[in-house]
């Protein structure tokens, strides 16, 4: 390449890495009242109930009609964390965790409002494993993500069992809900802790349980339903309308157990596998809480900050709050 | 870039020296990296500065995180190569002796070799278990074939005098393997390396995320992925610069044992 | 002027030779060879191109079994190749290239005769010096010229002390001055270790002027036409090297006819 161009090359180059970061504006079109698009970014497991009901009756479909509503099944928070901050989705679920790692990271994503509340179990099949005690250093656990709220509660609990917050970290393993539940019944992983209905199926198949997390942080902790704090100023009635609809399903998802059970078994996002008795069962189960209010934000970052993986504390729930849940949470 | 064939008495311009050049270019794109990251508004979340990598990479060397990192890659990737190297020889060493052993390497890498490492993990993970042995089986199966198939070839070509003069010495079977067929066959065998390490790097990095072992002991792919899951660019972008430092460390040590041996020997011209 | 002893080291009777491939079988190259070569002379062998010469003395070395009659040497039948029977090929590519000239030949005397290191070091400082190429000791091959390299090669044979010197055409691909040289100087040696030579040649000045014995090989299937006791022939001006030299020409002028057009230039550079 002769020394002219150069010059030349190097322009390309940055006006290449220019036009790439352009590319990812999908929907910020005009201020109209609805975006032209919407995606909702969700997990698979029971807490899905309310966003397969909303799915199937098409209620935002119908309400919005010049709007593409997609939904996107993904396997983790930190899936959910990726696809809006690359724009992929707006509307997200997850759990308090990897929720703040976002936050904290500097997304200015905020809680819309929380979906459901359940107790989830680290299972092992081995009956030696009593207590976290027992646990080698190869004896691996399965958690969805090392920022998953199952982790963070496994943490907590080393600390307050091993006198360790890190003392299980070199045991846990990154693994989806089905293929951990794999994983644990063919013996590559010695413990899993997701949540229903994958811990009931390894119950079943001859496990047993280990820890309960609402022994750890307390009957906090609710997953989240987040959105961006700028798209909510830029489509509030859109974002008020999607959070009403979120809470009328949430409360048919409570009150109509048989229905509910129905689409979940009709539906992979359920986490598959299950007839309409099973989920029925699962869903009657009392400690299953549905509610809307935020839950643990403060517990959990006080927790996230004094281990390190996070470096601020909210001051209070409420800065991490949208309107619709305002000043509620704690 | 052509070369005259004859220099003439032209005027050279001064041109600078080539480590210059490759510095130049390097500072040239870490500058431009750096303003787009500053003037585009790009999410941080998205690309990390230089600065911001740079600040990463001091960081997590000073807190232990990426020494652990390297070791524990370089560490499989050592294992691997290891348990590669030596079955390869003897595979080649067998199918240089034997019809059946030649046979044998041929089925053999003729079946295997087409399979990318990454597609044989999932098996190896259900055999070893999430543990460092699956990875590491990766590594030796890529890095079988390519040493064995190069070393077979390198024996195959050793020069019918080089043979003689073997046999015209009285050498046992194990003296002409180790002192005759190994650094006369050393050209192919270096190059049979260079592919199996290279696939090898790039499988044990892949092998370690696709793992996700979350826990403190995991290598620089799990480093990645953590960074990853703790939305931690400037930490992902560090441990990319490391991995592929790495790999320019590895190539210049490979160049290094060329220099040293077959290029000194003059058995391979030097570049 | 040396005389060999009347016994003989090497006896062919009735040999006939091909080559083995696998199970097929080449035309026969030797036919009928009967000839025994007395301890301690210099044995040439000349024949026109491609006749068995390689063949034959490959048989000597032990690298090509007889199909009929026995070849011995010591009285005792050849089996395999051995050091006793040190060989110098005439390509270049003889001397291991990954050791220096000094190494290789510390390392054949290390592993034909198990000298400790030391020994071994000034057995082949004493042969290189014995070729004159101990400047060149720390080098490694590639570095030599052609005619470095033969003498070295030389040295390694001769400092493993065989009975039997085989030599193929080993100065065949040099200048006709270090040609020269080198003649002289393997009669030198000659005289100073007394060991027995074999040697191919193409050239009829070399063969008489080295040789006590000159055996002249028809063309294909090679037979024994003529032995020539040239044993009184090694100064270059008296009659008798003329004598023989037409002597070999004739009796070689039906084989082949290329090979008196190449003699015809070296004969009169002889000095
Ligand atoms: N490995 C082999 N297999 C089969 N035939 C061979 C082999 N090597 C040589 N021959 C054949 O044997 C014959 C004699 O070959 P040889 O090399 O002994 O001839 P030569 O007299 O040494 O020739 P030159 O003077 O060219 O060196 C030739 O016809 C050749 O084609
Ligand atoms: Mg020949």
């Amino acid at each position: 390449m002769s020394k002219r161009q150069w010059p030349l090359a190097i322009s390309l180059i940055i006006l290449v890495l220019f036009l790439s970061a352009c590319g990812n504006n999908a929907n910020a079109g005009s201020s109209s009242n609805a975006p032209t698009s919407f995606t909702i970014v969700y997990q698979p497991g029971l807490g899905a109930a309310t966003f397969i009901i909303l799915k199937n009756q098409k209620t935002l479909e119908k309400q919005f009609p010049d709007t593409k509503i997609q939904w996107d099944i993904v396997n983790s928070g930190s899936a959910v964390r990726e696809a809006v901050i690359s724009n992929q989705g707006q509307l997200g679920t997850l759990g308090v965790p990897p929720f703040l790692v976002g936050w904290d990271r500097g997304m200015d994503w905020r809680v819309l409002l929380a979906t459901s509340r359940s107790d989830s179990w680290l299972i092992a099949i081995n009956p030696r494993f009593k207590t976290l005690k027992d646990f080698g250093p190869n004896d691996k656990i399965g958690v969805v993500a090392p920022d998953a709220q199952q982790a963070i509660v496994l943490r907590k609990a080393a600390q307050q069992q091993l006198g360790n917050a890190h003392a299980l970290d070199r045991n846990l393993v990154a693994i989806g809900s089905a293929d951990g539940e794999q994983a644990l019944l063919s013996g590559q992983i010695a413990a899993q802790l997701s949540g229903s209905p994958f811990q009931q199926r390894e119950i079943a198949a001859g496990g047993h349980v280990v820890l309960h997390t609402k022994d750890v942080f307390g009957p906090v902790g609710a997953g989240l339903t987040v959105l961006s704090q700028s798209f909510y100023n830029q489509y509030p009635s859109f974002s008020k309308t999607v959070y009403q609809d979120l809470v009328n399903e949430s409360t048919y998802v409570a009150n109509h157990h048989t229905e509910a059970a129905q689409a979940l078994a009709a539906d992979k996002a359920s986490g598959g596998g299950g007839s309409v008795a099973q989920f029925k069962s699962l869903l009657d189960d009392t400690s299953l809480v549905f509610e809307k209010t935020p839950s643990g934000l403060v517990a959990y970052a006080t927790f996230m900050k004094s281990i390190g993986l996070i470096s601020k504390v909210p001051g209070s729930a409420n800065d991490l709050e949208l309107p619709t849940v305002s000043g509620t949470g704690n | 870039m052509s070369v005259p064939l004859f220099r003439t008495a032209e005027k050279r311009t001064f041109t600078f020296p080539g480590w210059l050049r490759y510095i130049l270019i390097g500072a040239i794109f870490l500058i431009a990296w750096q303003l787009y990251v500053s003037l585009s508004g790009v999410s941080q979340l998205l690309i990390a500065s230089p600065l911001a990598t740079l600040q990463a990479l001091i960081a997590d060397f000073a807190n232990g995180q990426l020494p652990s990192a390297i070791l524990v890659s370089l560490q499989n990737l050592a294992i691997g190569m290891g348990i590669g190297i030596v079955t390869g020889l003897i595979l080649a060493s067998l199918s240089t002796f034997s019809r059946f052993g030649r046979d044998l390497l041929t089925v053999l890498t003729a079946v295997f070799s087409p399979l990318p490492g990454i597609a044989i993990l999932p098996l190896t993970m259900l055999w070893f278990g999430l543990s460092s042995s699956a990875i590491i089986f990766v590594v030796v199966f890529g890095s079988v074939w390519p040493i064995s198939a190069n070393t077979d070839t390198g024996f195959r070509t050793i020069g019918t005098t080089t043979r003689m003069v073997a046999l015209n010495l009285g050498l046992t079977r194990l003296q002409t393997v180790r002192d005759i067929f190994l650094p006369a066959a050393l050209p192919h065998i270096l190059s049979g390396l260079r592919l199996a390490w290279a696939f090898g790097w790039r499988t044990v990095v892949g092998a370690e995320i696709v793992f996700g072992v979350a826990g403190s002991n995991g290598g620089l792919g799990w480093y990645i992925n953590n960074a990853r899951y703790f939305l931690n660019p400037p930490a992902i972008f560090a441990g990319l610069v490391v991995i592929s430092l790495l790999g320019v460390l590895l190539d210049t040590l490979f160049q290094f044992i060329e220099q040293q041996t077959i290029v000194k020997w003059g058995m391979k011209q030097a570049q | 002027m040396g005389q060999p002893d009347k016994e003989p080291i090497v006896q062919l009777s009735h040999v006939s030779l091909a080559y083995q491939h696998g199970h097929a079988q080449s035309a026969t190259i030797l036919e009928d060879v009967t000839l025994s070569i007395q301890r301690g002379e210099k044995f040439m062998i000349i024949g026109p191109s491609g006749c068995g010469k390689t063949t034959l003395i490959k048989a000597i070395g032990g690298f090509l079994k007889a199909r009929q009659g026995e070849v011995t040497v010591n009285g005792v039948p050849v089996k395999k190749p051995g050091p006793d029977r040190a060989f110098v090929f005439q390509d270049f590519e003889q001397l291991f290239a990954w050791r220096t000239v000094l190494d290789n030949i510390v390392y054949a005397l290390q592993v034909t005769k198990h000298l400790p290191r030391r020994q071994a070091i000034d057995k082949a400082s004493f042969y290189l010096e014995l070729v004159d190429v101990a400047a060149a000791a720390d080098k490694y091959p590639h570095m030599l010229s052609g005619g470095m390299k033969q003498r070295a090669a030389l040295a390694r044979a001769l400092a493993l002390e065989p009975d039997i010197l085989l030599m193929d055409e080993p100065f065949g691909a040099l200048d006709a001055i270090t040609r020269n040289q080198l003649q002289l100087e393997l009669n030198t040696i000659w005289r100073r270790t007394g060991v027995t030579i074999v040697l191919v040649t193409h050239s009829i000045q070399e063969a008489v002027f080295l040789g006590h014995h000159v055996l002249v090989l028809s063309s294909s299937p090679a037979r024994v036409l003529e032995i020539v006791d040239t044993s009184q022939a090694e100064d270059l001006d008296s009659p008798a090297f003329t004598a023989h030299s037409l002597h070999l020409q004739s009796l070689l002028v039906r084989q082949d006819k290329d090979l008196i057009r190449e003699q015809v230039v070296p004969l009169s550079i002889v000095q």
